[in-house]
């Protein structure tokens, strides 16, 4: 007998009065489930700030990202200059904040792109079956075999270079992952039992579809989603570390690292902090989405 | 088609060939998705050839008509297509724009760099990531187990260049203990190798852990606890195999990704190799030099998974051993 | 059978549970699972502890093994083994308990193997990790163990792996295992459960004879009062964590004392308890005509050359152990799965060839009650979404019409009027096959198709299904066709039966027919196979009587 089994052996805690628990009881829940998990509250807050950079940068600093003060450069990180200062005297925590807009646009960009062109293949694949699902998955299976960076840089090759560009590049390379979640998703709810039990009742295949198949297999693509988060901020960041990102005043978050490369004996907060920002943005996205996973899985 | 059903219709040889069969399918598709979104999308590849080149002001007709010629670009799609694949079979994938040089000798001459580093990091990973994984399921002390666990989620999420200039930072400049760059010796191969180890060696660890959790919580561990057996025993006896085997299937899309993640190690540490060659073709827009680095790394991944396929049912004995099993059958005995 | 001799107080006992509290760590606290047990068990004793999905009998057995799940702590209580304590006891000393002196007997064969080492490896280590052998005298031993076992041609049955045996040869070679240090005694978890009653019976005369002939002791878990009124010396009844009776199997299960007891073997199926409606001569033109089905797969013949018809108001009763195509012929008369040959006929019309609108509008006629009430509803659907699903689906009545007629059914499946707004998810497993039946009769049809519509269930709430749907039967004049493996359900309520063994009908007639003269060896098999009602006699024998006979049950 395997431990779950076992669990099944403890009595389920039933309420006598069989409706749902009352709200001030779910909400105290909520706070000491969160209390019990601190990494994810601070996950939540470290993707909330850096959302807010991105919306209101102005909210956050009274710096001007592009122009400097050439008296201060290459100052040390303190009271007046958190995050220090470039070789123009320009503050460096100021352009973190305003490349928060640009790194996480073409982070919302990518993720759009891999979601809705890879959910909707992977739905028609799933949902048609037959030669055209075993077509459409070699494809899939020839995409997943070219490494996510290499096809996003043959992209950007063929696109050019900029912001959007590497957006949609990274997205492209994602489309694949998607797809082929969602189709294994939508083959598992086409077997469960009680979507057969629907077919037994009369329900038309389209309504199936509706009320039965996509409820259940959004939610794993969207599990996908917050963890493509993660992973697109990583992909855009090191292609705009690369260069092939906005050209240089703009502050992209991997092309202030870049920047750096060049005083990083004598002033290593221009990679350090910049690239923190990166790690903690990443590191605080892919946390979430493996709470929502718990969450979604024990729902079932 | 799984593992096992390409091997319940034929015998170990049969499940090979068909392997490798689909190994050159991946090879093709891979070659021709590159030159559709290479070639075919709208941009003119001309252009971008000779903007690459030269300033994009006052470009030389006849440079543009002998670019034209060389790739076919007069010919109808379908030719130009045919004449690329049947070079390309040839290992002919054609000249770089601003060197002029067949686009196999820049491989072949960046490659083996690579492949050291690659291996070293690809052992670096195993060791660490996996030994990380048998720790943090082995040890009974919880906050040694809570933080070996929340190792890997970091390792996947810091930025490999970030990493990679840490540690430049601290062991080349500061501790001076490794060359910061170029391509001499040993030394100069640590700390790329470590750097992309890290990623690498993270998802090991993470995919290692959660079978070997899961191989504790089965049954069969259970009857093994049943017997009287010690913790490290069943740990090494029963769990490790059991977990290792879903680490060998994701073996082929590590490699290659190490291969990309080489791109960034490489311009950060100033080596030459593949990824080098990547960033500088990209950067100067080398078409035909990308589109032979994307065959490169379908060859990889379709070469490393022939080695996993043909090791795979070594290791996993459901796989194979099918006229052992239909004797089995037939001598079933009511029990 | 000869149980062994028990009720021997004077004699030291072997295991010792007293007060055992085991509780179970989760989101909202700590769940209790046992609650204070008391339990013995003497040298050479079997006792059965019995008892329903919850009952803590499970995890009792676990806690005397030392093998709880890591959620789970031992709140109070001594467990002592031969005089040892063994609650507090560390992993290591633990060990050199587990295997040598205390054997285990899994409940499922076909996941408590290792599927990568072989059989021999999985034998000969338990002797080297207790020192009884040397590497080489292991592998020697092992085959031994093997054969011990049962297992014909030992050497290649050693260098086997798990997957090349079948389950029942899984069990034996789990069971060699077991025994294979002399232990004590052994602890085995419903140990033919996940098996089919022919190798249940088979695996559990080999244990009984294999510990008679060592004196080993066995703490038996099941949750099948026929088995443990066959196997037992002792009986433990446990419910929600404690002991509700204990003592000789012969007084437990022919005279229990107290109510809850009394209920589980009233609620217990077996081949002699009163049917649930008597049995009727199937008359008037048959609603569904099955004639020369079959279907192929790739790789087998699902279902070979089965004929069979179902009047109205009859229950035709199809049994067949796991593989033996019965659910596929379930699937099939549903046309779920396309026929590879033969024709089905409802109310004399062809139905084979139904595509498109015509399938669905055959789906009012022909409805499914399926095994597992926990995967075939909706968990997001509301009850009265699922029940009204049908309906909806062919645009009958309004909402506000629809929702009446949901909650007359309801009503009329016994369940409360407020589970209309509940979701299936927060339902039991019994309310929820309620539901599921519910949702069939919404379009009224003529045939139910019941696919083990039981077998997930507790005994007591399994009777309590089987009679609503006898109600419901004779209210509405269905045609059922039941599909199941135990013969004791299905002689409860059919009229007719089926016995399907590799995709063919092997003999069918009138149940108490078939019952009572069963024609075909196999038939015959597997009614000697039904648990409750050793030693060999009279079918009609009352099993109490019996039990009431055997000898040397008490001393």
């Amino acid at each position: 007998m395997t431990a779950v089994e076992m669990l099944r052996e403890v009595p389920v805690a039933v309420d006598p009065r069989g409706g749902a628990p009352r709200r001030p009881a779910r909400w105290r829940e909520v706070l000491g489930a969160a209390l019990r998990r601190p990494g994810l509250v601070l996950s939540v807050l470290v993707l909330l700030l850096v959302l807010g950079w991105a919306f209101a940068p102005s909210w956050f600093t009274s710096g001007d990202p592009y122009t400097g003060v050439p008296r201060d450069k290459l100052t040390p990180p303190g009271a007046q200059y958190w995050f220090g200062t470039d070789h123009l005297g320009r503050d460096l925590y100021t352009r973190v904040v305003y490349g928060a807009s640009l790194s996480l646009k073409a982070t919302a960009i990518a993720v759009a792109v891999g979601f809705v062109v890879g959910t909707l293949v992977g739905l028609v694949s799933g949902f048609v079956g037959g030669r055209f699902d075993g077509v459409v998955m070699r494809l899939v299976d020839v995409l997943l075999s070219i490494p996510g960076l290499l096809l996003s840089l043959a992209v950007v090759t063929a696109l050019g270079f900029g912001t959007v560009n590497v957006a949609i590049a990274v997205g492209v390379a994602s489309v694949a992952s998607f797809a082929r979640v969602m189709r294994a998703d939508v083959f598992r709810a086409r077997t469960e039992v009680f979507v057969e039990a629907a077919t037994v009742s009369g329900v038309g295949r389209a309504e199936i579809l509706v009320r039965h198949v996509l409820p259940h297999a959004l939610g794993s693509v969207l599990v996908l989603a917050a963890l493509e988060f993660g992973g697109a901020i990583l992909a855009v960041s090191a292609l705009s570390f690369l260069g092939f990102g906005a050209p240089p005043p703009e502050p992209e978050w991997g092309a202030l690292v870049s920047e750096g490369r060049n005083y990083l004996a004598s002033a290593w907060w221009l990679t350090t902090l910049p690239g923190f920002v990166v790690a903690a943005s990443v590191l605080a996205a892919n946390r979430i989405s493996r709470a929502l996973d718990r969450d979604g899985g024990d729902r079932w | 088609m799984s593992r096992r059903s390409a091997l319940a219709n034929g015998g170990y040889g049969r499940y090979l060939a068909r392997r490798a069969v689909q190994g050159v399918f991946v090879l093709w598709a891979a070659f021709t998705l590159s030159f559709v979104v290479l070639y075919l999308m709208p941009s003119d590849p001309v252009s971008i050839m000779l903007n690459a080149t030269g300033d994009g002001v006052g470009v030389d007709p006849a440079a543009v008509a002998a670019l034209r010629a060389e790739h076919h670009l007069d010919s109808p799609l379908v030719v130009q297509y045919l004449f690329a694949l049947g070079d390309a079979v040839r290992g002919d994938f054609g000249t770089s724009i601003p060197t002029g040089e067949p686009v196999s000798r820049l491989i072949a001459e960046a490659l083996p760099q690579t492949l050291q580093l690659t291996a070293l990091s690809f052992v670096l990973a195993v060791v660490f990531g996996g030994g990380l994984a048998l720790l943090s399921t082995s040890t009974g002390w919880r906050p040694l187990r809570q933080a070996l666990l929340s190792l890997p989620p970091l390792g996947v999420s810091v930025p490999t260049f970030w990493v990679g200039l840490i540690l430049l930072q601290v062991f080349s400049f500061r501790a001076q203990l490794f060359p910061a760059t170029g391509n001499a010796g040993f030394p100069a191969l640590v700390l790329p190798a470590i750097t992309l180890a890290v990623p690498t060696g993270a998802v090991f660890a993470q995919v290692l852990a959660k079978n070997l959790a899961a191989a504790w919580r089965s049954p069969y561990v259970e009857t093994a606890r049943a017997k009287g057996l010690g913790r490290t025993r069943i740990q090494l006896r029963h769990a490790l195999r059991n977990g290792s085997i879903p680490v060998l299937t994701i073996i082929g899309i590590t490699v290659g990704q190490m291969l990309a993640g080489a791109v960034v190690v490489e311009t950060v540490f100033s080596r030459n190799g593949i990824g080098r060659l990547t960033e500088e073709s990209v950067a100067a827009q080398d078409i035909p030099v990308i589109q032979g680095l994307v065959v490169l790394s379908a060859l990889v991944f379709v070469l490393v998974n022939l080695v996993v396929d043909a090791i795979y049912p070594l290791v996993d004995p459901r796989i194979g051993r099918l006229e052992r099993r239909r004797v089995a059958r037939t001598e079933e005995v009511p029990a | 059978m000869s149980k062994r001799v028990s009720g021997r107080s004077a004699q030291r006992a072997l295991v010792e549970i007293s007060g055992l509290q085991v509780g179970y760590a989760t989101r909202s606290g700590v769940v209790g699972a046992v609650e204070g047990v008391d339990l013995t068990v003497a040298p050479g004793e079997v006792v059965a502890l019995v008892g329903e999905s919850g009952s803590g009998k499970s995890t009792t057995a676990h806690a005397v093994i030392g093998l709880l799940p890591g959620s789970a702590r031992i709140g109070a209580g001594s467990i002592r083994f031969a005089g040892q304590e063994l609650v507090g006891l560390r992993e290591k000393e633990l060990d050199a308990v587990r295997g040598r002196r205390i054997g285990f007997v899994p409940q499922d064969p076909g996941v408590s193997l290792n599927p990568v080492k072989r059989i021999g490896e999985q034998v000969a280590e338990t002797l080297r990790a207790h020192g009884l052998a040397t590497r080489a005298e292991a592998a020697e031993e092992a085959l031994r163990v093997l054969e011990r076992a049962g297992l014909p041609d030992p050497e290649l049955r050693a260098r086997q792996y798990p997957h090349e045996l079948s389950g029942g040869m899984k069990q034996r070679v789990l069971i060699g295992i077991a025994l294979s240090c002399g232990p004590e005694l052994v602890i085995a978890d419903e140990p033919t459960s996940a098996l089919d009653v022919t190798v249940q019976r088979r695996i559990l005369d080999h244990l009984e004879e294999r510990t008679r002939t060592t004196g080993t002791a066995v703490l038996l878990i099941t949750h099948d009062l026929a088995v443990a009124a066959d196997r037992a010396d002792r009986v433990v009844v446990l419910r929600h964590g404690r002991v509700v009776e204990q003592g000789p199997a012969a007084q437990v299960l022919v005279d229990p004392r107290e109510e809850y007891t009394k209920t589980l073997i009233a609620a217990a199926p077996t081949l002699t308890s009163p049917r649930l409606r008597p049995e009727r001569e199937p008359v008037g033109e048959p609603v569904l005509q099955v004639d020369g089905l079959r279907k192929q797969f790739p790789e087998t013949l699902a279902v070979d050359d089965v004929s069979f018809a179902v009047r109205p108001g009859e229950t035709y009763g199809l049994i067949g152990e796991s593989g033996s195509g019965k659910s596929t012929v379930a699937r099939l008369v549903l046309r779920l799965e396309d026929l590879t040959a033969g024709r089905i006929a409802v109310r004399g019309a062809d139905v084979t060839g139904l595509r498109g609108r015509a399938l669905r509008e055959l789906r009012r006629r022909v409805q499914l009650v399926y095994q597992n009430p926990y995967s075939s509803l909706d968990p997001r659907f509301t009850v009265e979404q699922a029940v009204a699903q049908p309906a909806k689906a062919f645009g009958m009545g309004d909402k506000a019409s629809r929702r009446r007629q949901v909650a007359e059914l309801l009503d009329r499946v016994a369940l409360p009027a407020d589970t209309i707004d509940r979701r299936a998810g927060e339902l039991s497993g019994g309310q929820r096959q309620r539901v599921a039946i519910a949702r069939a009769l919404i379009l009224e049809p003529e045939i139910v198709v019941l696919d083990e519509p039981v077998s997930a269930l507790d005994v007591s709430v399994q009777d309590q299904i089987l009679r609503l749907l006898v109600d419901l039967q004779t209210e509405r004049g269905l045609a059922y066709l039941f599909i199941s493996h135990d013969f004791a359900v299905v002689r409860q309520i059919a009229d007719t039966v089926g016995v399907l063994r590799a995709g063919r009908l092997v003999e069918q007639g009138p149940a108490e027919r078939v019952l009572h003269r069963p024609e075909h060896p196999f038939t015959r098999e597997l009614l000697d196979a039904v648990p409750g009602r050793r030693p060999e006699g009279d079918l009609t024998a009352d099993v109490t009587a019996d039990l009431a006979e055997s000898p040397g049950v008490v001393s």
